[in-house]
């Protein structure tokens, strides 16, 4: 099958071009080895053919800035690549031909096979000429609008004729046309005779980029030495050569226009004047970003509840028609359980996709990271970081994958390492149940309700906490890619809806498929360090519980909560909260909560099920009488009690900090392509939580 | 307008910052640093250091 290619400039229309051509039958995956996206899909030919159509990322020129153009100049320069085009389709965008032809002119020296579609994305455009351009390019031109539906079939049948008949034209532009400087035409023709490779601009574009380039990777050290020794400037040629380009096709393409729309981007648009105004643009974007905020928050709720609802009987059911066995135990509380834990996530990753794809795709997001990226620079972040942070408020998860969007490597990474600090919607009811313990409902100064500004407090720590490290990270990662800002704003427009939610289906899928399966192993170890326990343990636990209950003529249902209390303590959960008790002792944790804690890395949650399970509560109106029999814990003395202000805070504190998530673990992993950024994240926030929540229980006691 | 050389400098005239166009900054950023620059055809968002490369002569003082 042919390998076709969609290369062109960011803002072409080619992505929109792509999805009308592919339809549904697209997919999206990585590039081997970069953190690109990749998106492909098949296109059918009205011959009833079918080609492998790939959206290459949008690129300004040869001359790459970004990780995503890099790769694009790796494709196109080397044959051996498997993602190396049988044939291209360039799309430019008709109003925007005095830049988008630049790519083409640079492209056209690597004699790949290619034909070029002016889009008319803006339906006002007068036709251009297409005869001019073909002759400028030397290849098939179409004129074409993507917004209209017979047009797509016009794309189809000029690829089609173009591929199947083999009809380029071959160039006539090659380099011979660009006068080489002497020091040019020097570093080429030793290029060529030290590497075989006789295309001229191919070993050009080895001159100026032997430090990334793969087909100058086995040269890489001898181009270096000899870029330094011979009279090449890098930087003045590469200039010169746009400047070249510049003054093939500008005249043609002025020669193009009926009509002088010269300063017509001279001004703001009217919306402009207001999406981005000093004080207005700000207000704008907070009032933006709350109704997003509100929708991951609120909304995600409903089918979130379905969900775990949905699991919850599913369970019951399996529960009384397995048999009781481990097998089934595994099952249920293993796998089933683990799978509702990886499907909750869903909706709110679906509902931030939908509105930041719907913010990308109608032209705010540029506009917003253009605001704040002052701000957010001075913590090494980037502009759409915010949003990240933002979204972090509901859930960490759908935040890191939202980071995908930060071109930088280094602003992307720090993004996704500090996004789990700021408080999400998981740990609000541990809040909730050891608020009460810091300080008495009371009002403050009349106004303040005295356990909301603690809720508040533990927020802002979040917040400050991911800020500060964010700074710090900044300045110990080392920077691979010089930080900069040159954004292009692009008109505004109507989100293509199909594009959308595509892309967002896309998201959902490739969590469920990469993180889902490390939330499923860490499901089923976490129930099986909380269901088993050494040799006969539990059993014994078991009859332990039974004879109590006994003694003390306990009914059917307290009964069964004691026991699953003692077997908690007796399982492998329970002996590693003993275990580390000595190590949370300073922190004021006894080993109940140490159990907890090790049952709460599931998900922060979890916590509250646990300690409900320890202290033998059903699992009705939970945390209410979870606060009772909390308040009424005694420390080993029997006198203290456990739950004084200064545990709740240490314990409060440390879960503002701790990376209570193996989700959130999952996520970072699969986001980074490796365990190293979620071994470094987990550590360096447990420490923080650790001396955090010690410093807050030595001030407190 | 003319653009000083630097390492942005092939990204800038790629992206359509080219010698002999007009240009206009529309609007800083809220909170500085950035501005936007508004070109013959199309808007790009700049922070300051990269603006510095762009060495303009003044051909009206006010855009109206």
């Amino acid at each position: 099958m042919k390998n076709v290619a969609l290369v062109g400039n960011p803002n072409s229309g080619k992505s929109t071009l792509f999805s009308k051509l592919t339809g549904v039958r697209q997919k999206v995956s990585n590039f081997p080895g970069v953190t690109v996206e990749k998106k492909s899909g098949m296109l059918r030919l009205p011959s009833g053919d079918e080609v492998m159509l790939t959206d290459l990322p949008g690129t300004y020129s040869l001359f790459p800035n970004s990780p995503e153009e890099r790769l694009v100049v790796n494709i196109l320069t080397n044959d051996q690549d498997p993602h190396y085009p049988d044939f291209l389709v360039y799309v430019a965008d008709v109003s925007q031909l005095e830049r988008h032809l630049l790519l083409a002119m640079q492209i056209r020296q690597l004699d790949i096979p290619m034909c070029f579609i002016a889009n008319m994305s803006d339906l006002a455009t007068k036709a251009v000429n297409a005869t001019a351009l073909e002759s400028l390019l030397q290849v098939p031109v179409v004129v074409v609008s993507a917004k209209k539906p017979e047009d797509i079939n016009t794309v189809k049948s000029f690829i089609q004729d173009n591929i199947l008949r083999g009809n380029h034209r071959v160039s006539e532009l090659t380099l011979s046309g660009y006068p080489l400087q002497p020091a040019e035409k020097e570093i080429i023709e030793a290029i060529g005779e030290k590497t075989g490779i006789r295309h001229g601009y191919k070993a050009k574009l080895m001159a100026h980029h032997g430090q990334w380039l793969d087909i100058a990777a086995p040269y890489k050290s001898w181009l270096e030495a000899e870029v330094a020794k011979k009279p090449f400037h890098n930087m003045e040629s590469q200039v010169r050569e746009v400047n070249y380009w510049y003054s093939r096709f500008l005249p043609v393409v002025q020669g193009l226009k009926t009509d002088t729309e010269q300063g017509y981007q001279s001004r703001l648009t009217n919306t402009d004047k207001i999406v981005t105004h000093p004080v207005f643009g700000p207000i704008l974007f907070f009032a933006v970003m709350f109704f997003v905020f509100q929708a991951i928050y609120a909304w995600a709720s409903y089918p979130m509840d379905w969900i775990e609802g949905g699991f919850s009987a599913v369970s019951t059911w399996l529960e009384s028609v397995l048999p009781a066995h481990f097998l089934s135990e595994l099952f249920i509380h293993g796998i089933v359980a683990g799978l509702g834990g990886v499907l909750v996530f869903i909706p709110q990753i679906v509902i931030l996709f939908l509105l930041i794809n719907l913010l990308e795709e109608s032209g705010y997001m540029s506009r917003a990271v253009f605001m704040f990226d002052q701000i957010m620079r001075k913590f090494g972040l980037n502009g759409r970081s915010m949003v990240s942070l933002i979204s972090s408020g509901a859930c960490a998860i759908p935040a890191i994958m939202s980071a995908r969007t930060i071109s930088n490597p280094k602003e992307r990474l720090l993004t996704i390492l500090v996004s789990p600090f700021i408080s999400c919607s998981a740990r609000l009811p541990v809040y909730a149940v050891l608020v009460g313990f810091v300080v008495p409902d009371v009002m403050v100064w009349r106004i303040f309700n005295a356990p909301g500004l603690v809720f508040m407090g533990l927020y802002l720590l979040g917040i400050l906490a991911a800020l500060v490290s964010a700074w710090v990270f900044s300045k110990i990662i080392r920077s691979g890619e010089p930080s900069s800002l040159v954004l292009e704003l692009p008109a505004y427009k109507n989100p293509d809806l199909r594009n959308v939610w595509l892309s967002t289906r896309d998201k959902a899928m490739s969590f469920v498929r990469e993180a889902g399966k490390v939330i499923l192993v860490i499901s089923v170890i976490i129930w099986a360090l909380s269901s088993f326990g050494p040799g006969r343990a539990l059993e014994t636990a078991r009859v332990q519980a039974e004879n109590e209950s006994t003694e003390r003529a306990l009914a059917e249902k307290e009964t069964q909560l004691l026991i699953s209390q003692y077997q908690l303590e007796a399982s492998y959960a329970g002996r590693l909260g003993k275990f580390i008790e000595p190590v949370i002792t300073p922190l004021g944790f006894d080993w109940k909560i140490g159990i907890a804690l090790i049952t709460s890395f599931a998900a922060r949650e979890v916590f509250v099920g646990t300690m409900a399970t320890i202290y033998s509560i059903g699992q009705e109106d939970e945390t209410a009488t979870l606060r009772e029999k909390m308040k009424k814990e005694k420390k080993q003395d029997g006198i203290t009690p456990m739950y004084n202000p200064a545990t709740a805070l240490s314990l409060l504190l440390f879960y503002v900090f701790a990376l209570q998530c193996m989700s959130t673990l999952a996520v970072t992993r699969k986001e980074t392509g490796s365990w190293k950024w979620p071994v470094i994240q987990f550590a360096f926030m447990g420490v923080l939580a650790y001396v955090s929540a010690w410093v807050g229980y030595v001030v407190m006691s | 307008m003319e653009i000083m050389e630097g390492p942005l400098t092939p990204r800038l005239l790629a992206m359509g910052v080219t010698p002999r166009s007009t240009c206009v900054i529309l609007q800083k950023a809220p909170f500085g640093g950035a501005a936007i620059l508004g070109l013959d055809h199309h808007q790009i968002a700049m922070r300051d250091e990269e603006l510095a490369y762009i060495i303009v002569d003044l051909v009206k003082d006010k855009v109206s």
